[in-house]
């Protein structure tokens, strides 16, 4: 990532810019979308460095309102919340999407209780 | 004590026998006859009641709701009137049919048709027709958004087709109504909603969502360990009880579960958790008065994973340590229909809660998707009548129980005949 990238996630968590490009979705519709595209590779590497940060991201967003945090912080956020995406590869199927399920299909997370959303 | 023997002891065997249904093969015309769903359309779903959604989605007088009963052909509006009273409509409009609500949801006192700006108070009545003095002596008083027929129990709105139904909510649901009134329904302000179009009869929809037979092998990954066990290798159900159409099903849990040794984010996000079920979003201590109702888990079985109360015929209410979730099957041919589900959760307050609901929305999504996106391709092997009749074991009898039902719907002259005869 080059200076364009600058002030995308709060300082001290460069280290993950190179994640939100791809993994960055607003809403958990969007992150469901996003794993069931990305490759095996993907999804293992992002979740072995996210799931590392996890509690550093947790304790800054913390620092917030849930209903006002500031762009940066919620992009942050979102790549912690897409990780619960990349876990149900990871730790249940074992490849990106669940065994024996088509894709695309017409089943969507219309709504969700998430206060970002 | 032998396996056999044990699990005689934690699930109630001869459910079928004992409610009265036969054991044979079962036809498969239900779910692939154009004509059978036709007899479905004016016998049973323009005579049930039939659920439509719940009083929270019309919070305040004023605040109203679309939707479209593709079964009837109908789009309709549910309002809570300035009145206080909820009531839904047909969505058109008495000058020449054009639909008067066009938003999702919102909150209005005066409905206005955009084609030629009638108003209508939220109570239905007209309220004004713009240059009346053009038109000729028209009866103002019949000339308002038409009703339909509505009650509500237990915060469900339920609809009924029959101008005057021929039976009202409370006998339609009869003892079933009466054993799970009083429930204290939580966290009905939020919920997680789920929706899709399948190639599936509505009967295979439902059917999904009516055994736990099949959960060791569709869901091997998602939830094959919370619902059997070695004791019980083929999560048989606990008990089923059934009061005319309508049923409740116990489903059994695995009290040994914990998440494997590798599942690092379910482990991370549920550090805190006091709830022995991993689908549960939500903490335990809020939820005893709900537990408490001598309706859920009527045996007291420490098995116990969820119980599924079904009014028929297309709302499943699942009933779960966690808290309730509902099921809502709408047909729209023989081989179409929407699906809904409804899961209530509590609104996260933290960045951790946040992750924990993301984790639990995740999860159900994939096993949400594995359930319906299988019943494509059961109604394509249904449509393909290499088989006429399918095959039921014991803890298949919810399925049997809903055919036995809607074929009495089909075929009786009244509704009262339906329910009684
Ligand atoms: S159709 Fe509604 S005002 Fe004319
Ligand atoms: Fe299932």
């Amino acid at each position: 990532m080059s200076g364009h990238s600058e002030g995308l996630l709060p300082p001290g968590f460069e280290d993950l810019l190179e994640f939100v490009p791809h993994w960055v979705g607003s809403t958990a519709q969007e992150r469901w979308d996003i794993r069931a595209r990305s490759s095996m590779d993907d999804i293992r590497r992002f979740y072995t460095v996210m799931l590392a940060r996890s509690e550093a991201i947790l304790a800054h967003v913390g620092q917030f309102p849930l209903d006002a945090l500031p762009e940066p912080v919620l992009r942050l956020f979102r790549l912690q919340l897409a990780l619960a995406q990349a876990a149900m590869a990871v730790e249940l199927h074992r490849q990106p999407r669940a065994i024996n399920s088509p894709f695309p299909h017409s089943v969507r997370i219309v709504r969700t209780a998430e206060p970002t959303a | 004590m032998n396996e056999m023997t044990e699990l005689a002891g934690i699930c109630t065997s001869d459910l079928t026998r004992s409610a009265g249904l036969g054991t044979g093969p079962v036809s498969c015309e239900p779910y692939r006859s154009p004509e059978y769903f036709e007899r479905e359309r004016e016998q049973l779903f323009k005579r049930a009641w039939l659920t439509v959604g719940r009083i929270e989605q019309v919070p305040e007088k004023g605040s109203f709701f679309t939707k479209t009963i593709e079964i009837w052909n109908t789009p309709i509006v549910v309002v809570r009137t300035s009145d206080d009273k909820v009531q839904a409509f047909y969505n058109v409009c008495p000058h020449r049919g054009n639909q008067v609500v066009l938003e999702e949801r919102g909150r209005a006192s005066r409905f206005m048709c955009n084609y030629h700006n009638w108003v209508f108070r939220n109570d239905g009545r007209l309220f004004g027709i713009p240059d009346e003095a053009n038109f000729f002596d028209v009866d103002k008083k019949a000339c308002g958004l038409r009703p339909i027929a509505t009650e509500v129990w237990e915060g469900w709105i339920f609809i009924n087709h029959q101008a005057v139904p021929e039976v009202g909510l409370t006998e339609f649901l009869g003892e079933f109504g009466r054993r799970f009134s009083g429930i204290s329904w939580e966290n009905t302000e939020t919920s997680l909603y789920f929706e899709a179009h399948l190639d599936a009869n509505w009967k295979v929809l439902a059917d999904a969502f009516s055994e736990t037979y099949h959960i060791p092998s569709i869901h091997p990954a998602t939830i094959g360990k919370t619902f059997a066990s070695q004791v019980n290798p083929h999560s048989r159900p606990l008990d089923a009880l059934f009061w005319g159409p309508h049923r409740q099903f116990s489903t059994f849990g695995n009290p040994e579960y914990a998440p494997p040794e590798d599942a690092m984010v379910e482990k991370m996000a549920y550090a805190n958790r006091d709830t022995g079920n991993v689908l549960g979003a939500a903490d335990t201590a809020g939820m005893s008065r709900y537990l408490d109702h001598p309706a859920i888990n009527p045996k007291q079985s420490r098995y116990w994973a969820l119980d599924i109360a079904v009014a028929f015929p297309t709302l499943h209410i699942n009933l779960s340590p966690g808290g309730f979730w509902s099921h809502r099957f709408w047909p729209i041919s023989v081989n179409r229909t929407r699906w809904e589900a409804e899961f209530h959760v509590p609104r996260p307050t933290t960045a951790h809660e946040c992750l924990q609901q993301e984790l639990y929305v995740a999860r159900i999504a994939e096993i949400l998707l594995e359930d319906v996106t299988n019943t494509e391709r059961t109604q394509r092997g249904i449509e393909a009548r290499a088989f006429d009749t399918m095959q039921l074991q014991d803890g298949e009898v919810q399925i049997r129980h809903n055919l036995h039902h809607v074929d009495r719907w089909v075929n009786a002259a009244s509704v009262s005949e339906a329910l009684n005869g």
